[in-house]
């Protein structure tokens, strides 16, 4: 492996005096990708942690990927394809943006490729899905001058692109039921078994009373692709809880808030299943994976629980008073543009609050 | 009142034998020459009578005065010195040693010879940063039992004998009963359990002594000390600095000479060298391209050409680069050993030795909002909104966040996943804002 270090090295060097230098980013790119550097510190600290930002994002691919796996199960072939293609699509986006600012490329990717696959139902076409790639990384990240920097995540940017573009290609009315389709491409005129999911029966009126929660949370459900098993988001969250990748406020926030949301509306009409909205639909997904989102949320801990509370607020609403079935990417969207706000507002409290002990 | 930092930088090469016992024995620097005397110490503004260059002034004779609420304070050396340079505004001083190190006459108080030291050894304010002025009697003082850095030295063990004496003098010397807390590893705990002390109140306080939980300002952070720390002035030293004050107080010449850890390099061990002496590192067989950081690895700098022995540092480090460039390292299966974060299956294998590495180990990156660095931060801050607001010089909004309350520790960028040079970036604003600006200095030269 010394070896290809020192290759890429190498190239990298008769590349930056060469005619092709503008490849060289290119290069060190790929160089970058597979060796960490040899940097050193320069200032205090002399240490420095080993965690980096690489491992940090990858740990999301990891807990997602036991859902990508058991999707790839019932959805068939086109599922890792589709991981594929994200990734290439997000891998090309990100290099050029790379390249224009001069800065390494960013494995912020890996984590919205791997969602951008999480919240499409499979039927959607290949076309429809690089377009909403394309979309989300260039406006919901590059333009305001890439990761760290974005104000709503990106994923659920490209994605309610083309929902409002083409709503009967990536939402339609009935989902494919999944089956076992390991070796199989998923092609919507063949594959036409679908069924209403779980989110729809409950919306229409309740879950057909032989789907107790327990079945919820184990069955495989219909819906987008990420949506298959709540009990592998609920495994998967919970490592990244646990290895301190995401923080715990935020779900914790956004179960209370729902909770909160579906005893007002207790008041006017009967009651939703609030479990049942926990386990149906983009809840889980959009609980652990996208609202928590660290850059997107308020930085300080009381508008983290301030914010994941109204974001389940907001869910619950949406899916009880409007048309929409699923309300979880509009109330995380929503929630992200407040941030800013929350955190000024956290911060002129407790310097209220200070002011007040001096 | 603001704060003057004035410096007496005494340059010249410093010639000074060195000896290297065989590799166990301590290693011995000492010798004679030109000194540097800091003048920021104890945050005091400090005036100066009579250094006429070419006078001599004897050891133990105050170079430089200070008032404070407590009564003046001076700053000497423990040997004769000849003035080089007078000093002025702009000009500091320039002094050369004209004598041997020799212990403190009889006729000083306990309490002069204390004040005359803390020129060079110094107690530092664990809660609010900086340097504690010694004038001033703190309300606890924290003696760490171990070093409070990461270095490669082990942990020493400190007898309970060995240190009561110490801390008896400086109690005496500080002419008020201050009560004392050891911070300590779980085993020099047990050595202490049931020590007697019956004039003043001691507490010991074990830590699990793995990096970075036993930084002081760290256990702080958690809510180890069952102290509150709003109002009170706490200071923090190590065991060494106490026992040059046992040895000053004592009159003990071994107070002239501080001991200085060196690592990294051939001769690494102990050495006792001359306060303000100039080192040549080509002496010590340093490794070729090392980087030699005085004091410690998380708050020590890197040292220049000329680097000079400064006592609050207790240990030199020549680091050298770590040319490991591991292949997809970040998919690794998590027993990186020198990780403070949960993500590395290491974090939950106690016996897992800690290892640490002076490798960046990532590449540097705009803030993620990870939130790693405000669990590190001792002080309580939020070091990446603080890092934001410097970022875009709101100078204001950084104040008001507490960029004052920064202990310089170094955890935060110790922690940083994206390798933002955090700590840095704020003694640098720090530096700025403490810089007085052009209009007090206007105000300061008509008075
Ligand atoms: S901001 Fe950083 S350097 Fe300052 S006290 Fe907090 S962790 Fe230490
Ligand atoms: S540790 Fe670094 S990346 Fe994480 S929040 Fe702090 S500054 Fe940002």
């Amino acid at each position: 492996m010394r070896f290809l270090a020192r290759l890429l090295d190498r190239a990298g060097d008769r590349v930056k005096k060469s005619p092709a230098a503008p490849l060289y980013p290119l290069i060190e790119a790929v160089n970058a990708a597979l060796f960490s550097p040899d940097e050193t510190a320069r200032q205090a600290p002399f240490v420095r942690d080993a965690l980096s930002t690489k491992r940090f994002v990858i740990a999301v691919v990891i807990a997602l990927f036991p859902v990508l796996a058991l999707a790839t199960w019932f959805y068939g072939l086109k599922v890792p394809v589709m991981l594929v293609v994200a990734y290439a699509t997000g891998a090309v986006v990100e290099s050029v943006f790379a390249w224009r600012r001069g800065e390494h490329i960013h494995e912020g990717f890996l984590v919205t490729g791997m969602l951008m696959v999480m919240i499409f139902p499979v039927s959607t076409p290949l076309w429809v899905f690089v377009i909403a790639t394309v979309f989300g990384i260039v406006f919901g990240k590059e333009v305001f001058g890439g990761v760290g920097r974005n104000p709503v995540n990106p994923a659920l940017v490209g994605r309610l692109f083309v929902f409002l573009s083409w709503p009967a290609l990536v939402a339609p009315s009935a989902y494919p039921e999944p089956a076992y389709r390991l070796f199989e491409w998923f092609s919507p005129g063949a594959d036409a078994v679908t069924a209403a999911t779980p989110l729809a029966q409950l919306k229409s009126g309740a879950l057909p009373p032989d789907a107790s929660l327990l079945q919820l949370l184990w069955e495989v459900k219909p819906g987008c692709i990420g949506e298959i098993s709540a009990g592998l988001l609920l495994l998967g969250g919970l490592y990244l809880i646990f290895v301190r990748v995401v923080n715990f406020r935020v779900p914790l926030g956004m179960l209370a808030g729902s909770a909160v949301a579906t005893l007002l509306l207790g008041i006017f009409r009967p009651m939703p299943d609030l479990v049942g909205a926990w386990l149906t639909g983009g809840f889980l997904l959009g609980m652990f994976f996208m609202a928590t989102d660290p850059v997107t949320i308020p930085a300080t801990r009381a508008g983290k629980w301030i914010a994941g509370g109204l974001c389940g607020l907001l869910v619950v609403l949406i899916r009880a008073l409007t048309p929409l079935v699923e309300g979880v990417m509009f109330a995380i969207v929503l929630m992200n543009l407040a941030s800013p706000l929350v955190d000024e507002g956290v911060r002129a409290l407790e310097r209220r609050k200070e002011a007040r002990h001096e | 009142m603001s704060v003057r930092h004035l410096t007496l930088p005494f340059s010249s090469p410093y010639r000074f034998r060195f000896r290297a016992e065989p590799s166990s024995a301590p290693v011995v620097i000492d010798g004679s020459g030109e000194l540097r005397v800091g003048r920021s110490e104890g945050g005091l503004g400090w005036s100066s009578r009579g250094l006429e260059p070419g006078a001599v002034i004897p050891a133990w004779e105050p170079l430089a005065q200070a008032a404070t609420p407590w009564g003046a304070a001076s700053l000497a050396v423990g040997c004769d010195v000849r003035v080089l340079a007078g000093f002025d505004r702009r000009a500091p001083a320039r002094l050369e040693v004209a004598g041997t190190w020799t212990p403190a006459p009889a006729e000083l108080s306990d309490r002069e010879v204390w004040l005359r030291h803390f020129a060079w050894l110094r107690l530092r304010d664990p809660v609010r940063g900086g340097v504690l002025p010694a004038t001033v009697v703190p309300d606890r003082l924290f003696v760490s039992l171990f070093d409070p850095e990461p270095l490669v030295v082990p942990a020493p063990v400190v007898e309970p004998e060995a240190l009561l004496p110490a801390l008896a003098a400086w109690r005496r010397a500080m002419g008020a009963p201050v009560p004392v807390t050891l911070i300590a590893t779980r085993e020099q705990a047990e050595r202490w359990r049931g020590t007697d002390v019956d004039d003043f109140e001691l507490d010991v306080l074990a830590t699990d002594g793995v990096y970075p939980a036993h930084h002081p300002g760290l256990a702080f952070a958690r809510r180890l000390y069952p102290y509150g720390f709003g109002r009170l002035r706490y200071a923090w030293t190590d065991v060494e600095t106490l026992h040059l004050f046992e040895a000053a107080l004592a009159r003990r010449p071994e107070a002239g000479a501080v001991p200085l850890r060196l690592a990294g390099c051939r001769r690494d061990g102990v050495a006792r060298v001359a306060p303000w002496s100039v080192i040549d590192p080509g002496v010590l067989d340093a490794p070729a391209g090392a980087l030699l950081v005085q004091g410690g690895l998380l708050t020590g700098t890197a040292a220049g050409p000329e680097p000079v022995v400064s006592p609050a540092d207790r240990a030199w480090t020549f680091l050298t680069a770590d040319d490991r460039r591991e292949f997809l390292w970040f998919m690794n299966p998590g027993i990186s050993r020198d990780s403070s974060s949960p993500l590395f299956v290491s974090h939950y294998l106690p016996w897992v030795r800690r290892e640490l590495g002076a490798g960046l180990r990532g590449e540097r990156r705009f803030c993620i909002a990870c939130n790693r660095c405000e669990v590190h931060c001792p002080a309580g801050l939020d070091p990446q909104h603080l890092w934001k607001c410097l970022r875009h010089d709101f100078m204001a909004e950084a104040k008001e966040h507490g960029l004052a309350r920064c202990l310089e520790c170094g955890l935060c960028s110790y922690a940083c996943p994206s390798k933002i040079e955090l700590s840095g970036e704020f003694r640098r604003a720090r530096e700025k804002l403490a810089r007085p600006s052009a209009a007090d200095r206007g105000q300061e030269e008509a008075r």
